[in-house]
Order: structure tokens, then C-alpha cells, then sequence
């Protein structure tokens, strides 16, 4: 109902950081034309007064979120001045330095600063792409109504493995068993997913780190499903075809189930994981901000 | 066998009957306490363990000889029980009444289920209103393994319990049951259509779980012993099953007392189920020296239970005492001249018109204890166009202005000393249409909106009286403002008044309908087939009216108009609404400007909205006036608006985000929708839900943590809890160390539960937390019109392209 974190307020705040860009650009651009641009000019300090700023600002965002009784500016506004601001820091602090980088504090602070604008460029990502492509998953239903339909297949996949003998009711069980969903924040990303983004590994997960192709088709021969299509190979018997079939097609039914489960478990990890680096970095950011600061007028 | 005659027979041992019997123990009258369970106070005695007991009202003071201080169930029972002991008091437990005859003062036989018979000069009835719990009727109902209640859901763990029944009792008992046991629930029906929906739902989910097992279309056919255990068989779908366990608990509801009363000779006020027993000033009914207490005479309070104990065995003693009621009643009436005494009161508020005059004197006393007496200045605004007020007023004296226009300040009513007015609104519980400012010398009475709603329920005239103002007042307050007496009086019989259920049709597109409907309360969806679809376009609500173009064009409808709440119309024949337009030209202005307004296309993106209107109608926006909505395309599930919500609420949130139904990234939370008559209001003892003059619903600290609403609201968005804000982490330690608010607790033993529900965060003056803590703008809440109004205007863009 009120559009994008981008194009919040007709986009506002695009419009103020651009403004600011500029702004920065223009001060640089008037550097004296016998000296290389660097934080110790006027215009260097000026800019690093305004990056200062906007660190102090974005870092804000962090209390903010957290003042509940602040309803006057809604949440929203600020998170799209928070994503348009922290996009112009990048370009005002290299202004700001000069494009001079050193092994020291100042371009560690300088690097930080990257990371976490690197880091809040994946989160908006994140953000725009993965809650329609969650939605999308659910097709309506909660989680917590996917688990269950999970389980009640889980009881009609083992009464069904239960005439086919104690092998299959074996496997069967084996695969309700091992089956996992969630865990840490590394397993709810990886769990169910081919990673193309791995294309050199190759790896297949399936519940459990397979390294190789053949591993993968051990796996395989171990399945559920692997055991169920030989025995309907070999089996002659016309009832229990038909008792193999509907199994399969329970299993295949379940396992679409919990492939949606881990999906959906996946897209809100990928939703969250950004944020265990963008925080404790941004808070290493100001840390480093201060050492800068300090040793640059201790210095001077 | 005979007992000697004594003063007072006191039937029913609860708060009412206990603080009697209390009472003529203290002061020597000759008296029998005749209570029906091996226990006192049955009723507190059926609490859930540890229950703490509220004792609201605050400010009544409390009169009886029995001390009553808020507390557990445990000290409030241990307290009266040594009271009881220490008096004296002659109970006579296990002796459920079976009849009383005599007709007069010194002259009444109580017949007792044994057969014994106590003679009394008075008797005092406390029933309560719970009444003899219906039986199963079939052999083995007596035996020690069935119950009619459960006590403690505790004091079965790991047994084979059957409940029987499929009411909200039934339901309640055999969830609470089922955490710990196994629970066969036998259903004589094929659903659970009679228990509230949180109930029903809350059920349906606990079968589908196989937390519960259902039996349903089933019949008990008797019980007996099996090898310790109880057997029970029944017929369930035609076909003889067996159960065995080890025990039944039958919630099969319980007969009202109200059929015994009348056997006794007392007369109620009505017919309907709310009326209550005709009492005079001193609880004494129709039959002389039988008087009714408590409950059963329409006070749910313990505290009021307790008083009229102690003031009816003075009325006996030939002491009476003023109710301790009435000096509150006085204080109310302090600055009013001519009002100085309860009978004077009484009296002049009894004869200012239909509405009082009807009243008897306990019930009028009554309601003038929950108004407020308004003496305004003259020019003040009562309440004003747009305000979210739905109290009733009646105008002891001056007169009142009612501006029937916002912006015509000269089209005006006069009301004077007698007369009425708020009652739009009443019925309506929407926003006030109208402005009302004091005239001269004006003294209102204020009466809370369901104050007034119990007593139409319960009195005819008042509800004929409130019937016949609504239709006037449809047509000349609001339909068509400045409608002269005359042309009302000639429409007046012609008019007809229907009330329509949720989902019910007022009139079906194609077909002939020569007619309007003007909306008096409720909402109705405007629909209109495509490609064999129908396709909902239009919300109206009351004070606006559906059919125009049908009357104006004398053609079959356009549309269909279906019920999406309770619903109650004027409906005007079409010949009258044309002459009706030829004398108010304004009226067919309104009509042509509606039709060009809610004209919809046929298009693909109308039906893609009129299906997200479908669904957003099937959750009950057509009863609600704000709702919270959630688009889950841009909503990120960081649960920030739960946690808002529950820092603005002492720690619990009031919303479920992930709960609610979804369709086309349309989310409805389980939250509140202010519904615009509320169900939760309906069966509140301590009357602590009211409605904001901005809208919000909310609940006063006054809950006595009853449940009732929590049981009335059927979209499950009210939970009892506690506060918990004495353990909420710093910022620091959220910000730094990952230390978050919980959504949903409070659930600590020994805490003081009481009733939460969103009350839109009316005292920030931002407006909902849930809505400005979203980060990406997901959420939203707003009224169901405008929503779908904005719903319509999006689908028109996308017409565009």
C-alpha cells in the first residue's frame, strides 16, 4: 500500500543522497589545483565531517528500530534514508580521503566502512527479492501447517511401507527419521539446496554433506524411492504394484513437502544471515571511526 | 417429614446465599442454608486451581459480613469457609431444591430432592445461573466414573478420558484434558457449529493433529463397569462402537433456572432469554417474602452478590438499609436541583418517557448506576460528525441541537426535555453522522451502549420505542435530511424493516427488484457476475443505502447485494423512492453520483480484485471498522510489529503475524478488526470494553480475567495474560547481546490474568505500533471501505496499462 523501501516518499531520500553526492563532488572538484585532494584540506575535512555524520546517522537506525513508542516517523521512512544514505558513504568517504589507502587505521576504517555498505547491499537484496519468492513457496499456508502435513504424510508412508514388507518399512522409516528441517544458520541455508553459486564442487545435499558425484548416487541407492522403483520392477504381484505406486506417490508428495519446508526455512536464513556481519562490523566501523578521528588531531 | 418454620430458607450457597446466610447467622434469625453440591460456593469452587479472583467494582464499597479482598481461589474459599464454620451457619449440604410452594409471607413449604420439606416465613433464592447440569439419560449416568464438570484437568494424567458434548464447556474440557491424556470426543452432531469459533477452530486443529480423537454423529447408549473401567457404548453413524476408560465427563450445558422460578410464581419481564425476574427496590419478587439475589437477578459481581445477601436479611429483620448502590446513585445526581433523594430520582427519571418509564425500579436504578448525569454548558458539542461515541442520551431537561449536516449548520432538529437521541449510532456502532450541541439549561443522561442494548434485549416497550424513532429517523436524519412530517407520515406505513444474517442475499442481480434498502447497522458487498463469477466491487455500510439504480430505472438489478454481517435495512418501494426523488432533487443528485462513482468494468484486473475483496470479506471485514493487513510480497518476517506490540503493551503483544489466512500476498494477522458491534463486548461482568471516541476497542484495568470474551471473539484475537514488563531486558542488552522481547507470555503461575487485545495503540499519538515499526511498509492498517476503495483504484491503474 505504500510502495518500496526505494521509492518511499517518490523517492526522497534517492534525491537528498544525490543531492549530497554532489555536494561532495563539488567540494572535492574545488580542491587548490597545486594540491592532491586529501582528508587534511579544508574540503577533506569538511567531507569527513559530513561522512562522520552519516556513519553516526546509519548507526542510528540500530537504536531506532528499537524505540517502539516512536510512532510519529514510521520505521519504513527510515530504513529507505538509511538505504539511500548508506549507498552515497562509499563515494563521499573516498572523496573524503583522497583515493590515498595505506596499511593503516584510517584505510582499515576506510575498508569497514566498504564491507558494511557490501554487506547492506546483499540485505536489500535480500529484501526485495525473497519475501515474494517466500510467498510465492508458502502458496498460503504457515509453516507450521507444511510440518504437519509433513507429519500426517510421515504416518501414511509408514502404514503404506508397512505391507510391503520389513525392508521397505525399513527404508521408509529411515527416510521419515533422517529426515532434517532447520538447524544452524549454515544448515538452514544449505539444506535441500543445489548451489549453483558452487558450480566448481558439484555438491548435492541431502541432509547430509555429499562431496562427490558417486557419493551422491550412494545415496541414491539407499533411498526410499531407489528401493521402491526396483521392487516395482521386479514385482509381479498386481496388489502390491498398486501398494508400491500410492507409496511412491506419497513419498514424492512428502518429499515436494519438505523441499517447500526447507525453502521457506532457507529464504528467511537468507533473509537474516547478512545482518550477523552488517551489525558487529558496522560496530568495528565506529570503532574504528574513533581511532581515526583521534590520531588524525592527535597528529595534527 | 416436617422441619419447623424458620425466618429465611436461603437456596444456593454462593457469594449470594453465603453472605446471607452470614448474616442471620450473626445476628441469631433462624435460618437454613440449602445448598445442592457437598461443598459451599460451587461455582468459585469450580475455578481452575490458583485462579485469582478480581473484585471489581472498586468503587462499591462492600457491606457484607463477609470479607471479600481480591486474591486466590484457595484464601477467597479457605475465608469463607472458616466463616461460615465460626458463625455457625446452619447448611444443609446435598440438598438440591426440588420446589417451593406458598404464595405468601410465613407460609413457604421448600421441598427437597430426599423428599424433606423446610418450612420458611421468607426464602431468599441465589441460584446463580448455572443451573442443574443436564444428564445423560441413559443407564449408567449416576455412576461414580461419569462427571458433569471438571474440576482440574491436573488430576488426570496419562488416563482414557470420553467427553461428551460439543459446546464451548465440552470443548474447553477436552483440550485442557487432552495435554496430558488420551481424549475421545463424542459429538452428536457432524461439527461443532454451536461453540464459538476460536473454540470450534481450536478443536477442528486439535483432531486434524490427532491430539484428539472425534466421534462424530454419535449417541450414548449406557454406561457400565468393565474391570475397574467404564464402558461406554454408543451408536456412532448407525453403528454400535465401544469405548473403554477410565472416565466420562458429560458437558451437555444445564437447564436455566428461569422454568423453576416460574414454578415458584415469580414473574419475568419478558420472554426473551435475557429477562430477568420482575424485583422491587429490595430484591423482593412478585411473591411476597420470596426474594432473588445475585446473579440469577442480573448482578454477575460477587460484590453486588454479597451485599444484597446482607441488605435482603435486613429487609427480613425489619431493619432494611438503603442498597448501598443508592448512595452512589445519589452522588451521580449531586448539583442536579430537584434530585435530592433516590425516590425523587426514581420517580422523575421513571416518568420522563417512553424509554425510562418503562422500567421497573431495580432495573432503572441499575442503569442509572452505570450513566453518567452531563450538565453542559449551552454551544457544547456532545459529540460531533465523524466522532466513534456510542453511548445513548436522554434529556432530563434544556434542549438539544441536532445538526444533520457536517457542512449545513443550518439544517437543524430540536429535541427537548424527554426525548432521545445517540440511538443511530447505538444500532449502527459506527462513527456519529450527526453533531449534537446543548441548548439552555441542559441536563443529559449518558447511558453506555450496552447498558441500553441489555435493556431493549429484556423490555419490549423500549425496544418498540428505539424500533420505531430508528425508522423515522432513517429516513428524516439521514437518508434525506430535511424530509418534511407530512411526507414522513405518508411513507411511514409504507416502509418495511428486514433483518438479514451474514451471507444472506437482499436482492440477487437479474432478478426484478422495484425497491432501496437504507442501511440502519451491518455491511452489505455489492457483486456483479463476470465470466460466471462473482465479483464483489462495493462495500456499503450503515447509513447508506443499496439499490437505487434498480428503483430509479425500473429494471431488473445490476448487481447482487449480499449480507456480510448482521444486518437490519428500511427498505422503501420504489414508487415512494421516486416520488421521493421528484420532491429532493438532492437525493437523485446523490443517487446519479453514487452510480458514476461505484461504476466498475468488466475487466480482468476487477476480477482479480474483486477476489481479494471476496477474501478479505470471508475474514469478517465486512463487520470490522479498522484491520490490520499485511502484504507479504514486500513483509520481510523480521516480527518487529509483533515486537513493537508487545513493548507498547507491557511485554505482550496483542498480534500474531504469522497466524491469519493469506491470499495474493494479502496477509490478515490474527489481530484485532474493532469490530463495529463488537462480540467481546457482549458478556462483559464488570463492563470493561468500550470503544475509544476514535474507534479503538480496547479493556479497562477493570477485568476480572472471566474469558467470556476471549470465548465471544470469533476471530481469536483476545488471549488472557499477565504483565510482564518487570523482566524486560535493556536496550544495551537487546542491542548488544541478541537478548529479544518474547511475542506472547505471561503465562507465570499465580499471576493476575486478565484479558488483552489491541487497542490500536490509541494513547501514541502516532498512531499503531505494529504499522510505524514495519520496516518495509507491509504493514497497514486501515478501515475495510477504504481499503477497498484503494483495492479499486490500484485495479483501475492496472486497467490503464
Amino acid at each position: 500500500m505504500y510502495g518500496s523501501i526505494l521509492s518511499y516518499g517518490q523517492y526522497r531520500y534517492l534525491k537528498q543522497a544525490a543531492a549530497l553526492v554532489l555536494i561532495a563532488l563539488l567540494l572535492y572538484l574545488s580542491s587548490s589545483p597545486g594540491e592532491a585532494p586529501n582528508g587534511g584540506t579544508w574540503q577533506g575535512y569538511t567531507l569527513g565531517g559530513i561522512s562522520a555524520a552519516l556513519i553516526l546517522f546509519l548507526l542510528w537506525f540500530g537504536i531506532r528500530k528499537r524505540q517502539y513508542h516512536c510512532t510519529e516517523t514510521t520505521l519504513f521512512r527510515w530504513v529507505s534514508a538509511h538505504v539511500y544514505l548508506g549507498i552515497s558513504l562509499p563515494v563521499v568517504v573516498t572523496l573524503h580521503c583522497g583515493f590515498q589507502f595505506g596499511w593503516n587505521v584510517h584505510t582499515l576504517a576506510y575498508g569497514l566502512m566498504v564491507f558494511v555498505v557490501l554487506s547492506g547491499f546483499y540485505g536489500l537484496y535480500a529484501y526485495l527479492v525473497y519475501p515474494e519468492a517466500l510467498t510465492a513457496n508458502r502458496c498460503g499456508i504457515s509453516r507450521r501447517e507444511m510440518i504437519t502435513t509433513i507429519a500426517r504424510l510421515d504416518d501414511t508412508c509408514l502404514a503404506l511401507a508397512e505391507n510391503l514388507g520389513a525392508e521397505a518399512h525399513h527404508k521408509v522409516l529411515r527416510e521419515v527419521v533422517e529426515t532434517r528441517l532447520g538447524g544452524t544458520l549454515w544448515q538452514q541455508i544449505i539444506m535441500g539446496a543445489s548451489l549453483p553459486v558452487l558450480p566448481l564442487f558439484q555438491w548435492k545435499f541431502a541432509g547430509n554433506f555429499v562431496a562427490s558425484e558417486q557419493a551422491g548416487l550412494n545415496v541414491k541407492d539407499q533411498s526410499a524411492e531407489y528401493f521402491l522403483r526396483r521392487y516395482l520392477q521386479e514385482s509381479q504381484n498386481k496388489v502390491e504394484i498398486q501398494r508400491v505406486v500410492e507409496l511412491l506417490k506419497v513419498l514424492n508428495e512428502r518429499q515436494f513437502m519438505v523441499s517447500r519446508v526447507q525453502r521457506d526455512i532457507r529464504y528467511h536464513a537468507f533473509m537474516k544471515c547478512w545482518l550477523l556481519l552488517h551489525v558487529p562490523i558496522s560496530c568495528a566501523l565506529l570503532a574504528a571511526v574513533m581511532v581515526h578521528v583521534i590520531s588524525v588531531f592527535f597528529y595534527w | 417429614m416436617k422441619n419447623p418454620v424458620c425466618s429465611v430458607a436461603i437456596v444456593g450457597g454462593g457469594p449470594a446465599g453465603l453472605s446471607a446466610a452470614i448474616r442471620a447467622a450473626e445476628t441469631g434469625l433462624s435460618h437454613v442454608l440449602l445448598e445442592a453440591e457437598s461443598h459451599l460456593s460451587n461455582t468459585i469452587h469450580r475455578f481452575q486451581k490458583g485462579k485469582y479472583v478480581m473484585s471489581e467494582p472498586v468503587k462499591l464499597p462492600l457491606r457484607s459480613s463477609l470479607a471479600f479482598e481480591a486474591g486466590s481461589r484457595e484464601s477467597i474459599l479457605d475465608a469463607w469457609t472458616s466463616e461460615a464454620v465460626r458463625l455457625e451457619v446452619n447448611v444443609r449440604r446435598n440438598s438440591p431444591v426440588k420446589s417451593i410452594a406458598g404464595e405468601d409471607t410465613g407460609n413457604f413449604s421448600v421441598e427437597l430432592a430426599d423428599g424433606t420439606t423446610v418450612s420458611a416465613a421468607n426464602v431468599i433464592l441465589a441460584l446463580g445461573l448455572q443451573g442443574q447440569p443436564n444428564k445423560l439419560g441413559v443407564k449408567g449416568e449416576d455412576l461414580g466414573f461419569v462427571d458433569y464438570h471438571l474440576d482440574d484437568p491436573d488430576d488426570f494424567n496419562n488416563k482414557v478420558v470420553v467427553v461428551i458434548g460439543a459446546g464451548d464447556s465440552a470443548i474447553e474440557t477436552a483440550l485442557a484434558l487432552a495435554e496430558q491424556n488420551r481424549v475421545i470426543i463424542v459429538n452428536r452432531r457432524d461439527g461443532f457449529h454451536r461453540a464459538a469459533a476460536g473454540n470450534r477452530n481450536a478443536m477442528l486443529e486439535a483432531i486434524a493433529d490427532d491430539r484428539l480423537e472425534c466421534f462424530y454423529n454419535s449417541v450414548p447408549r449406557f454406561i457400565e463397569e468393565q474391570d475397574g473401567r467404564a464402558r461406554l457404548v454408543l451408536e456412532a453413524s448407525g453403528e454400535t462402537s465401544e469405548i473403554l476408560c477410565d472416565r466420562i465427563i458429560a458437558r451437555l450445558g444445564a437447564r436455566h433456572p428461569r422454568a423453576f422460578l416460574e414454578s415458584c410464581g415469580i414473574t419475568f419481564s419478558g420472554d426473551e432469554t435475557t429477562a430477568l425476574p420482575m424485583l422491587n427496590s429490595q430484591y423482593q419478587s412478585t411473591v411476597q417474602g420470596l426474594y432473588v439475589i445475585g446473579s440469577l437477578a442480573g448482578y454477575p459481581l460477587i460484590k453486588q452478590a454479597l451485599n444484597q445477601g446482607y441488605e435482603v436479611i435486613e429487609q427480613i429483620r425489619g431493619k432494611p438499609v438503603s442498597p448501598v448502590e443508592e448512595e452512589l446513585l445519589l452522588d451521580k445526581f449531586t448539583g442536579v436541583p430537584g434530585f435530592a433523594t433516590v425516590d425523587e430520582i426514581l420517580t422523575k427519571v421513571g416518568g420522563m418517557g417512553p424509554i425510562f418509564g418503562s422500567i421497573d425500579a431495580l432495573p432503572l436504578r441499575a442503569i442509572l448506576l452505570e450513566s453518567r448525569i452531563l450538565s453542559p454548558a449551552p454551544g457544547t458539542a456532545i459529540f460531533c460528525h465523524g466522532d466513534y461515541s456510542d453511548s445513548f442520551y436522554s434529556i432530563l431537561c434544556g434542549e438539544i441541537l441536532i445538526q444533520l449536516r457536517e457542512n449545513e449548520p443550518e439544517l437543524i432538529v430540536r429535541l427537548n426535555a424527554s426525548e432521545f437521541f445517540g440511538d443511530t449510532e447505538l444500532i449502527s456502532g459506527r462513527r456519529r453522522t450527526l453533531t449534537a450541541i446543548a441548548g439552555e439549561n441542559c441536563i443529559l443522561i449518558e447511558t453506555p451502549r450496552l447498558a441500553i442494548k441489555k435493556l431493549s434485549a429484556s423490555n419490549q416497550t423500549v425496544a418498540e420505542t428505539l424500533e420505531i424513532a430508528a425508522v423515522e429517523r432513517s429516513l428524516r436524519w439521514h437518508l434525506i435530511p430535511g424530509l418534511t412530517e407530512n411526507d414522513f407520515k405518508t411513507l411511514e406505513d409504507r416502509v418495511t424493516c428486514h433483518n438479514y444474517e451474514t451471507g444472506e442475499i437482499l436482492f440477487q442481480e437479474q432478478a426484478y427488484g422495484d425497491s432501496i434498502f437504507f442501511l440502519r447497522s451491518g455491511a452489505v458487498t455489492v457483486t456483479q457476475t463476470m465470466d460466471g463469477r462473482e465479483v464483489p466491487y462495493r462495500l456499503v455500510t450503515a447509513g447508506d443505502y443499496v439499490g437505487g439504480w434498480g428503483a430509479l430505472a425500473v429494471s431488473v438489478r445490476r448487481a447482487t447485494a449480499c449480507a456480510q454481517a448482521v444486518t437490519s435495512t428500511v427498505e422503501i418501494p420504489g414508487e415512494d423512492f421516486r416520488w421521493l426523488v421528484q420532491q429532493y432533487p438532492e437525493l437523485l443528485r446523490n443517487v446519479h453520483s453514487n452510480i458514476l462513482t461505484h461504476h466498475v468494468g468488466k475487466t480482468e484486473a476487477a476480477q482479480q480484485n474483486g477476489e481479494v475483496i471476496s477474501f478479505l470479506m470471508e475474514q469478517g471485514l465486512g463487520e470490522a471498522t479498522d484491520v490490520l493487513l499485511i502484504d507479504e510480497s514486500i513483509c520481510i518476517r523480521c516480527d518487529n510489529c509483533e515486537k513493537a506490540c508487545a513493548n507498547t503493551h507491557s511485554g505482550t503483544s496483542r498480534l500474531n503475524r504469522e497466524a491469519g489466512p493469506t491470499f495474493a500476498s494479502v496477509h490478515v494477522p490474527t489481530s484485532c478488526r474493532h469490530c463495529v458491534q463488537p462480540h467481546c463486548m457482549n458478556d462483559c461482568p464488570p463492563n470493561a470494553i468500550h470503544r475509544a471516541s476514535s474507534g479503538e476497542v480496547f479493556i479497562q484495568d477493570t477485568c476480572i480475567g472471566c474469558g467470556n470474551c476471549v470465548q465471544n471473539c470469533p476471530y481469536g484475537v483476545i488471549h488472557l495474560t499477565s504483565d510482564k514488563d518487570e523482566n524486560k531486558p535493556s536496550l544495551w542488552a537487546r542491542l548488544l547481546f541478541g537478548f529479544d522481547e518474547a511475542a506472547v507470555g505471561g503465562t507465570g503461575s499465580g499471576c493476575h490474568k486478565k484479558a488483552v487485545k489491541c487497542d490500536m495503540c490509541k494513547d501514541l499519538s502516532g498512531g499503531p505500533a505494529c504499522v510505524s515499526a514495519c520496516p518495509t511498509g507491509a504493514a497497514f492498517r486501515g478501515n475495510p471501505k477504504d481499503i477497498l476503495v484503494e483495492l479499486k483504484e490500484e485495479a483501475s491503474c492496472t486497467d490503464q496499462y
